[in-house]
Formats: structure tokens, sequence, C-alpha cells
């Protein structure tokens, strides 16, 4: 049983074709790169995945489930994980309660009415290991919109973490990032376990080629290269169309 | 240097919380034996709009949806109130016993909010806030049209003030002070309630809602879920002080469904301080006395309210609480 | 059969009028994600102060021209001073809540100068009496309504959809920053807007006067009825506005005519019908 497979995926908008027939199977604990240029329809395949939008043709498999018609938060429950790829938080609420919100629905415990959230240490206490585990329990109670950058995408992953799933979708997680920033973000994600299946869209291929098990290369909304990074790096079509001048460094 | 003061202000009462919450229950008790029948009326008005008031906040403040109808909610439950006790020949006048009444009243507006949020809430922002606003309106205009049942433009009168009681045990609270007290009581049981649903994780949900709703449906949150049911809950609270508004008053009229007292809760709401409780009950005593003050020197009250709403939109979004609180 | 062409062409009237309404609203949204609460507030303004107009210069067609001017102009004033400071993305109920504040000073404003009873508004000597049409007698201020109103309507369809000036509107409609990025300047735009709304609402209140008369009240009445308009028609598109203002128009002087008690009940049927099948209305712009 494959982790995630999407099976001859289209989205059409109109007279444009975002998506045409694009078939991907990834297999438990794989890291799967996706990579091509702009425009090239990753935002669009993780949009499809995540429920946001409705393929026009197409099914999406999550663990062997057809969810092609759940909605978002269906998906989302039956262990598909996403980091945005702007930070998309609860800006105006402390670190803390960003996770917390996660980890309580995750818990079941997000409709208790009556008892006050702060009596719920189980919550409380597996937020702050999360919040240890990506640095930010120096933070916890400050307010998400204040955070630096590089904090506000390592909340972000936080989150995606806290609801404990199976598959996980990174958007651009090293986008916007520096060196630095970028090196403490991949160290973050070589340490998620291999229970948990990794897509990552990126176009830092520094990144890619530490990170991925192997790469599908999209172009025009099909795909158009697929496999280990050597066979990808060696594929001419994807040299000329993509890596351009890239000169691979390890 | 205003900011100082302000500071000063918050600061003294943060410090003296205690005294200060003692201090105001102490007064709350008293209240009754210490001042005239006309201010304990306002007092009493002030505590049946404090209530309307929070149920929007729960609804606006905490949830983020922009109801425009709310006063659907307060006047069904003065409807549904006088409909069971009024003793005019329209209404069935039962009873005025609230072991009877008020679970009435409260399953009446449940069930209605029930029916409105299960379609208002298929939209969202401003899409709901005319949908609320017209709701609201269409019960307005079957309480003035349905005049056999709701009594036209007249309304719903003779209501007597209720009874609480079995059998031999019955009391009445017939006269002010006691009603007062009851009144003072079911607000704050309700206050005390809110104040623990908003602190709970169910809370915590609805505050995600508002501020990223997209975000709580990745995390797994069926948000229409969470939605309605503040929606419901706020709508039977809502009922609960039109309840209580129509047993002080002894009427029920179309004016309590109308959009200017839809209008009216969320200037309360937005001059106290939209998602903070205290602020709307703040909100409710202003909006409720202020009109009375200046009506002796004009008669553009309308007016000044809303100038006092733009005021506080354009200059202190957060409401007196968030100008007490450093307007975060 | 009679009745029910004598309906159908009240039916127009009531039409053409929510249309014009519906339109402004519709185009203000468009832009700026903003309903404007106080549109009533210019209908009835416009009303009142072409009444004026007719009484100073006893000419209705000055007040025509006049009074949208003149509200228009206001309705610049407005945004300049008070809608400006609240542009942004999470600032749209605090927009709102503004209007709504400027529809309280309004109403009482109004009542203030104008007085609280109802005041009928006579139309223009040229347009009085009944004329034949259609097999029946029909006052022919109402016929030259309904044709004022397509005219407006053409004239507006022509200057959204084949005007350089119209692009930029409907530019505006999908992305604000985008037309701001390519230079034009976006508060001209929104200004621009807001007072053609505004203009609109008060043309449409010059109008209709001599139809409904002039009372308190008046501005909330027709919001309700043009806010029904935009939910069932859909918001942001001229189409829209045009079919929802039929469908309104006609549902509701059918309504009143054969049955009164449930005639605003069943509108709201009709908005509550059109939720549950399409919630952006039925021509609307999906997902704002």
């Amino acid at each position: 049983m494959s982790a995630l497979r999407v099976s001859q995926l289209s989205k059409h908008y109109g007279g444009l074709a975002a998506l045409t027939g694009v078939s991907i199977e990834t297999h438990t604990g794989e890291r799967r790169a996706i990579i091509g240029p702009n425009g090239a329809g990753k935002t669009t395949l993780l949009d499809v995945i995540t429920g946001k939008v409705t393929p026009t043709q197409g099914t999406v498999y999550l663990r062997g489930r057809d969810v092609t018609a759940m909605p978002v938060y269906a998906r989302a429950n039956l262990g598909l994980g996403y980091m945005f790829q702007r930070s998309n938080l609860f800006d105006s609420l402390t670190v803390l309660e960003n996770v917390c919100l996660a980890v309580q629905h995750h818990r079941g415990i997000a409709r208790q009415l009556f008892r006050e959230a702060v009596e719920f240490e189980a919550v409380t206490a597996s937020a702050v290991q999360l919040l240890l585990r990506v640095g930010l329990d120096a933070v916890q109670k400050q307010v998400a919109s204040t955070l630096a950058y590089g904090e506000q995408r390592a909340l972000e992953l936080a989150m995606a973490l806290a609801t404990e799933p199976r598959v996980l979708l990174l958007d651009e997680p090293t986008a916007g990032m520096s060196p630095a920033e970028t090196k403490e973000m991949v160290k973050l994600i070589k340490t998620l376990p291999r229970s948990l299946t990794l897509m990552i869209v990126e176009h830092d291929m520094d990144v890619v080629f530490r990170l991925a098990d192997r790469i599908t290369v999209l172009h025009y909304g099909e795909v158009v290269s697929e496999g280990t990074p050597q066979d990808v790096r060696a594929d001419p079509t994807v040299q000329e169309n993509y890596l351009g001048a890239y000169t691979a460094t390890g | 240097m205003i900011a100082n003061y302000l500071h000063d202000i918050r600061f003294w009462l943060a410090s003296h919380h205690q005294a200060v919450l003692s201090a105001a229950v102490i007064v709350a008790i008293v209240y009754p034996f210490a001042v005239t029948t006309y201010i304990l009326s306002l007092g009493i008005e002030v505590l049946i709009f404090a209530i309307f008031a929070m149920s929007l906040d729960l609804l606006l403040g905490y949830t983020g949806l922009p109801s425009f109808g709310h006063a659907a909610f307060f006047g069904l439950g003065a409807y549904i109130l006088a409909y069971f006790s009024s003793h005019s020949e329209l209404a069935l006048g039962l009873t005025d016993n609230l072991l009877i009444t008020l679970p009435i009243v409260i399953l009446g507006t449940a069930l209605v909010a029930v029916m409105l949020g299960f379609l208002a809430l298929r939209t969202s922002g401003i899409y709901f806030l005319m949908i609320t606003l017209a709701f609201a309106q269409m019960l307005f205009s079957i309480a003035i049209r349905w005049s056999s049942v709701t009594g036209g433009s007249d309304g719903l009168t003779g209501i007597p003030r209720p009874t609480l009681g079995i059998g031999q045990w019955k009391y009445s609270f017939d006269d002010r002070p006691s009603f007062y007290y009851l009144v003072l009581m079911i607000f704050l049981i309700l206050w005390w309630m809110l104040r623990r649903i908003v602190r709970s994780p169910f809370g915590l949900a609805l505050r995600g809602i508002r501020v990223n709703e997209q975000r709580m449906r990745a995390l797994g949150y069926n948000t229409f879920r969470y939605k309605f049911a503040a929606f419901v809950l706020a709508g039977v609270i809502a009922g609960l002080a039109g309840m209580l508004l129509a047993q002080f008053f002894w009427h029920a009229v179309p004016q309590n469904l109308f959009w200017s007292m839809s209008g009216q809760a969320l200037i309360m709401v937005i001059v106290g301080g939209a998602g903070t409780l205290t602020g709307p009950v703040i909100g409710a005593a202003l909006i409720r006395l202020l009109p009375n003050l200046a009506s002796t020197y004009t008669q553009r009250s309308e007016t000044f309210m809303g100038v006092v709403l733009i005021l506080f939109v354009l200059f202190a979004p957060g409401g007196i609480i968030g100008v007490l609180r450093g307007r975060r | 059969m009679d009745t029910i062409t004598i309906q159908f062409l009240n039916g127009l009237v009531f039409s053409m009028l929510l249309f014009v309404m519906a339109a402004g609203l519709s185009l203000m949204f468009g832009q700026m994600n903003v309903i404007n609460l106080a549109h009533g507030s210019y209908y009835m303004l416009g009303g009142y102060v072409g009444l004026t107009m007719v009484r100073e210069f006893e000419s209705f067609w000055i007040a025509l021209i006049l009074a949208p001017v003149m509200v228009g102009t206001l309705g610049i004033i407005i945004e300049y001073f008070f809608l400006r400071r609240l542009y942004g993305a999470h600032r749209h109920l605090d927009q709102v809540l503004c209007t709504y504040g400027i529809a309280l000073i309004a109403a009482d404003l109004i009542r203030w100068t104008w007085g609280p009873y109802v005041v009928a508004v006579p139309p223009p000597p040229q347009l009085q009496g009944q004329v034949p049409f259609l097999g029946i007698q029909f006052p022919l201020y109402r016929l030259s309504l309904i044709a004022f109103g397509i005219i407006i309507a053409t004239l507006l369809w022509i200057f959204i959809e084949r005007t350089r000036i119209g692009m930029i509107v409907r530019a505006g409609v999908s992305d604000a920053r985008m037309v701001s990025a390519l230079g034009i300047n976006i508060h001209f735009v929104f200004a621009g807007v807001f007072a053609l709304s505004t203009a609109l609402a008060a043309l449409a209140g010059v109008i209709g006067a001599p139809i409904h008369s002039l009372y308190p009240g008046l501005d909330f009445e027709i919001l309700i009825m043009t806010l029904a308009v935009v939910v069932v028609g859909g918001l942001g598109t001229l189409k829209g506005a045009f079919l929802g203002s039929i469908l309104i128009g006609m549902a509701d002087t059918f309504g009143k005519a054969f049955m009164p008690e449930f005639a605003l009940f069943f509108i709201f049927a009709v908005m509550a019908i059109v939720l549950l099948l399409r919630p952006s209305g039925l021509l609307g712009l999906q997902g704002r």
C-alpha cells in the first residue's frame, strides 16, 4: 500500500491546463521531492492533494483510501499534514496557543466546552515538546506575528507535526530563508521519523539533493522525469530545461 | 500623557483585581436598596442588554461571525415568552412559571437558530452579514404581518412577571427588587458560563476560526460544526435576554426584532470591546444610559451614536477595553 | 389578464429602481469588498434633495441632474475622510461598521431636516397622467421610468464592458494590487467607484420618489431589498444585479398584489433557496 498516490490527475481552469495526467506514487517513509519551474503545476498538485482544489480528472489516494471527494478537514484527520508555503499562522495568538490548537484537535479535546484549556496539561505538555523540537520553546508566550521569519517557518512545521500526520506535504519549506536558517530547517526535516512520508516541493536544489530519495520533475503540468537524484541529474532533458547552470556539489 | 494616565488606571485595576470584583458584587447586591425605582429599572435594563451583547460577542468577537441580525433571537425570545405567558386574547396565557417557560424559550430559540444557522453559515464574511440581516428582517415582517398571533405592530401585551416553583412553593418575582435579583442571577450564571466556554479548548478553537479558518481546516477541524454550535448558543442566550425583556416591560413588540436593535447590540460590542466579554457589558451600560443623559440636551441621540461608533471604529477598534489594555 | 399586465409593469418599475441600486452596491463590493450599509441612505437623501431642488427651481429635470451630483460629491468626501483609513485585508468589517454609523447619522439628520412625515413628490408635469399601453391604461411616469432604467443599464454596461476606465474597474474587481502595480492610482479608482455608486443611488432616489413618496425608514427598506437582489443575483457583476433585480422586483410586486401577508416572507424564502444552492448568488463572482 502506498502512502500517497495520485493517479492521472488533471486540472483545467477554463482553457488553461494546470495539471495533465499526473501520476505519482510514494511508499511509506519515502522523501519525495517535486521540482519544476514556476507555473509547472507544483502548487496546484499540492492543492489537489490537500483538497483545496477539486481535480477535473483523476484520483487521490491517501494510504490506500480514495480521498478525492473528501473535504480538507477530513483528509487532515486521515493523517495528511501540510506545511504552508507562506506563513499561515494564527497571527494574533501566542506561539503556544498556535500549537495547542493543533494538538487539542488531534487529541479530541477541542470539543470540551466547560473546562478551561489550561487544565488540559497533556495538551500543553505535548505542545511544549513540539516547540522544544523546533527550537521555539523560549518564545512560547510571544504573539505569532512578532516572530522572525525563520521562527515563523519553524512554527509552521511544528503545527504541521502536531497533528501527528502519516503523510506530510511541505510547500517550499526553505522559501525566503537565509543559508543558516535553511541549514537548520534541513536538519529538522532530517530528524523526522521514517514512519512519516514526506512530499517536498522545493526550488533550492541543494536542499532537494540533500533530502530526497526520489524526485519528480514537473513541467507545464506534466511529469517529465522521475527517479533517484542521480537519475534526474543525469537526465539530459531535465538538465537542459530546468537544472540549467546547476552544478552538483554533493 | 493620556497614555500614562491610562497605564496607571490599568495597573491599578490589575493589581486590585479581587477588590474591584468584590466591590462590584457588593454594589450589585445592595443596589435595589440604595437607589430610586427609576435607577433600579435602568440597572435591570442594562443587565438584560448586557446578556444580549455578550451573546453577540461570542458570535462576533470570538468566532468572527459578523451577524447583523442578532436581534432576531432577542425578539424571538420575547415573543415566545409573551405567547406562553401573556393574558391577552391572542396569546395562550398558559403559565408564567419559569420552570416551564424557560425551557420553552430555550427550545424555541434553539430550533430557529438551528434552521437559520444551517442556512446562514453556508456563507461567510460579507454574505453572512447580509443574510443575517435579511433573516432578522424576515422575522420582523412576520411579527408585523401575522397579527393574529403576534399582535401586529402593537405586539403582545399583558405579560406578567414570572414565578418560580412547584405547587405550594411558588415565588413570584412581582416587585421590582426581586425581579432585579432574578435578572442579576441569570446574568451572573450566563457570564460565568460564557467565561468558562471562551477559555475552554472549544473557545480556543472559535478564536482560531476567527483568526484563520483555512488553517483550522488544514488542522482537521470541521469548522462548520464549531461555528454552528457558537451560532446556536449565541442565539439561545440572546433569546433568554429577550425573555427577560418581555417580562420586564410587560410586552413584546416588533421593534425588538428590528435591525436597529441588532445594530445597537453591535455598537455595544464594538464600543465596549469585541472579544473580551467584559467589554460588551460596559458597552451595554453606556449605550443604554448615554441616550438618557443626552436626551436632556439634544434630540439627536441617533446621530450621537453613529458618531461614537465611527470614532471607535476609526481610532479605537478594540473598544474601551482595548483602550484600557493599551490597544491590542 | 389586465391585472397581470399591470403588475408585470409595476414589477418592472421596481426592478429598474432595484437594478440601479444593486449595480452601485455590486460595483462597490467588487472593488473594495465592502457592503455600503449607507447605500439606502444615499437613495433617500437623493430623493429628499431632489424634492428640495424641485421646490427651489421648479424643475424635476434640474433635480435629476443636481441631486446625484451633490450626493455623489458627498460620497467622495465620506470616502476620503472615513473609509480610506480602513483599507486593508482585515478591516472589511470595520468599513461596513463605518458605513453603518454613517447610515445612522444620515437617517437622523435627514429626519431633522425634512421632518418625520410622509412627503409626496409629484412627477414632472410632462410625464403625468396615463397612457394606453399593451391594452391598458398605465401611468406615463412609470413607463418612462422603465425606459430610463433600461437606458441606464445599457450605459452602465457599455461603460463597464467597453471602455478603458471600465476595464480598470473590472480589473480592480479581480485584483486591486495588480491594478495598483500597473501604475494606476488605485485611490482614484476607489473614490471614483464610490462616487458613481452613491450618485447612482441618489439618482434612483430621485426617480423613485414620485412612486413611493419619501419617509423615514425608506432608507432601510430599500437597502434590505437591494441586499436581497445582490444575494440572489450575485455580487460583483452587472448581469447578476440585473437578474436579481428582475427576480426580486417581480416577486415583491406580485407577492404584494396577490398574497400581501406573505410577500416579504416569500422574498426571503427565495433568498434562502438561492443560498442553499449557490451561496455566492446565481451569477455572482465565486470564491471571494
